[in-house]
């Protein structure tokens, strides 16, 4: 049961952090999002490239991404996603969120700042 | 709206299965290609840069399980997965099949049937406006309450006077105590003579039921007047789109016709043909024969005016002693009062086809286990293979549910025959009003009872079988628990098979009494007959010696 709420908080994590890798690099394949989430954590997260792809899946059925073949740059055949516009609103909504929580977080890990 | 979406999408998924399979390969493929080309970049050798690719992107079969997983209803996969296996593992054991098929359409068909006639007999509601608020009013004397509670046309009249809790009350009459039509009408004058059933019947009486004519107009107290039910109209004047207004002959008076009831129409039961004013005459209190049927006035409850009848029957009693000394009025709901006498009777019924259904279902199970018992290997064996008790136990359960969907198709079959059977032979067992029609509850009903019945005859076998251990003991003699349930289950078909037995053979035995019951005198070489003597003019204009009975 723990080793499930893990995995099913980690894939909602997932999930934002490919969102809002689309909203900067714009349409992007698999494999990138998946080089550029490991870049931008720093490395810090190593998680097999293969776990992406079940997120990108619900996304995708959700509407908050889309997806069609394109060529790459390298003139290689590719499944390119891109946001949608209701993806687009998640993320900034997400965001406001996260912004919030980790400032609720931050009052509680230093008590001597509370605010009279 | 999202979720419903993703669901659609995933119900589809079911279908393009292998379609889907074919994109994620080449998506993975081309995920692991791009990897190469950077390793390659990177300065790898060939064969180390695909070694890497393949090793970061980590299990490419697992993956493409989960996306696909997330793409279908894995649920629903499983599901249909195991009704194939299902219907093969039943196709292999035919003798099986055939008879647990068999077992459950008939014991399904039974309760079917059995709610066909309770949904027409006690709970379909009547076609009048607001049935509910309509009252049949009887006249019980408190020394004979067994007798007929018919009203004498006096006491209507006095009621219909001095009542204020109705909107409107009004007397029928041609309806003898068990219900039937008694009133045969010859129609003549269209070439041979038919016999309608008639209902004599106050001029307020499709007011106060709140139905009017599909065609002309309801009575307005003129004589030699009559309506049509639709039935009729349909059958013995085919549809006449001019009937309004045509004269027909009943019973040797030519009556017009003022209008036709609509459709689906009834009262009090469907084998009442014309409706006819009761002409003039004086109320009396020497035949008691009128129904009276009233409507309660708005915001008006049973029980005021139950009060308010018992009032007025106290002052009848005082007016007239010689005849409603010992009267007393009895206010019921219609639809109750035209029930009553049928409900123990179905009742009965419905106990017995419940205890049927039981035994149905366990004997099923007794099969199935007798089944399990053969299939102890191919479990033990899958067991083996790592599959687990849930999923071994859904998958028979499947196949339980796959008998009885069939069974359960089979028992509508059957429930139409049984139907039209009861009809034919036993018309004096379903009330005349009642319509035995397989409607959308009763498939309701069938479904129900279908889903139910796996439940009831599979989880117990199921059990037992999922439960049997490993490949160990696969010996000669069944397991220890199987025996128990098969003890449990004998003993349970035993009981309830006793009860059945009795209660068919009392049923039995109150038959043969009334067919037995002393009329006081002798019935053998007696026969007896009706002779219809056509309308009125015919008997007087041939009155011959025979016919008088010189």
């Amino acid at each position: 049961m723990t080793q499930q709420e893990k995995t099913e908080i980690r894939q909602g994590t997932l999930a934002l952090m490919i969102l809002k890798t689309l909203e900067s690099m714009g349409p992007l394949h698999g494999y990138g999002i998946a080089r550029r989430i490991e870049q931008t954590s720093g490395e810090a997260l190593a998680v097999p490239y293969g776990t992406i792809y079940p997120s990108l899946v619900k996304l995708e059925q959700e509407r908050f991404v889309a997806s069609r073949w394109d060529v790459s740059a390298n003139n290689r055949k590719a499944k390119y996603y891109m946001l949608t516009r209701a993806g687009k609103k998640r993320v900034h909504d997400e965001a406001r969120l996260w912004e919030q929580t980790v400032n609720i977080m931050a009052r509680f890990f230093k008590p001597g700042k509370v605010i009279a | 709206m999202r979720q419903i979406r993703a669901f659609l999408l995933r119900l589809r998924g079911l279908f393009e299965h292998s379609r889907q399979e074919q994109d994620l390969t080449d998506e993975f493929e081309s995920n692991i290609a791009f990897h190469i080309e950077d390793n390659l970049r990177a300065g790898m050798p060939l064969e180390e840069a695909r070694r890497q690719a393949i090793l970061r992107f980590g299990g490419i079969e697992r993956t493409k399980q989960d996306c696909l997983d997330r793409r279908s209803l894995p649920f629903l996969e499983t599901f249909l997965y195991d009704l194939r296996f299902g219907a093969r593992s039943l196709g292999k054991s035919r003798m099986f099949t055939v008879v647990a098929v068999a077992t459950l359409a008939f014991g399904i068909g039974a309760s079917t049937t059995m709610f066909t006639v309770a949904q027409a007999v006690l709970w379909r509601p009547l076609p009048y406006a607001q049935p509910s608020r309509l009252v049949a009013i009887s006249e019980v004397d408190r020394l004979k309450p067994s007798l007929g509670a018919n009203v004498a046309s006096a006491d209507f009249a006095d009621w219909q006077r001095m009542s204020t809790v109705f909107s409107g009350m009004s007397a029928y009459v041609g309806i003898d105590e068990r219900g039937k039509a008694r009133i045969d009408l010859h129609l003549t004058g269209i070439g041979g003579t038919r016999i309608l059933k008639g209902l004599v019947v106050s001029s307020n009486l499709f007011d106060v039921l709140g139905v009017a004519p599909l065609l002309g107009r309801g009575f307005t107290g003129e004589d030699h007047v009559a309506i049509l039910s639709y039935n009729c109209w349909r059958n013995q004047f085919a549809g006449d789109p001019h009937i309004v207004g045509r004269s027909i002959t009943l019973g040797g008076v030519p009556s017009d016709v003022i209008g036709v009831m609509p459709r689906g129409f009834f009262f009090p039961n469907r084998e009442v043909d014309v409706f006819i004013p009761p002409g003039n005459f004086t109320p009396d209190r020497v035949f008691y024969d009128s129904g009276v049927i009233a409507r309660l006035r708005p915001g008006i409850s049973l029980q005021q005016a139950r009060a308010q009848m018992a009032t007025i029957g106290a002052r009848l009693q005082q007016a007239y002693p010689k005849t409603n000394a010992t009267l007393d009025p009895q206010v019921e709901i219609f639809h109750s009062a035209i029930v009553a006498t049928s409900r123990p009777a179905l009742l009965m019924l419905f106990s017995a086809v419940g205890i049927l259904f039981m035994i149905v279902c366990s004997n099923v199970a007794h099969l199935q286990l007798g089944r399990a018992a053969s299939r102890v290997q191919e479990f033990s064996i899958r067991k083996a293979l790592g599959a687990s008790r849930g999923r071994l136990l859904r998958q028979l359960l499947t196949e339980s549910l796959l008998l009885s969907c069939i069974g359960g198709l089979l028992a509508l079959v059957l429930a139409r025959v049984a139907r039209t059977a009861l009809l034919r032979f036993a018309p004096e067992v379903i009330p005349s009003y009642a319509d035995l029609r397989i409607d959308t509850w009763v498939i309701l009903f069938n479904v129900a009872i279908t889903l139910l019945a796996p439940l009831l005859f599979g989880i117990g076998p199921a059990l037992s079988t999922a439960r049997s251990d490993s490949l160990r003991d696969r010996g000669a003699t069944s397991p220890h628990s199987r025996q128990r349930t098969r003890g449990l289950l004998v003993g349970a078909e035993v009981a309830l098979s006793v009860v059945l037995v009795v209660c068919a053979g009392l049923l039995i035995h109150s038959f043969v009494r009334l067919e037995n019951v002393d009329l006081g005198f002798r019935t053998a070489h007696t026969l007896s007959f009706r002779l219809d003597l056509g309308d009125f003019r015919v008997r007087r204009e041939t009155e011959s010696p025979a016919v008088r009975g010189d």
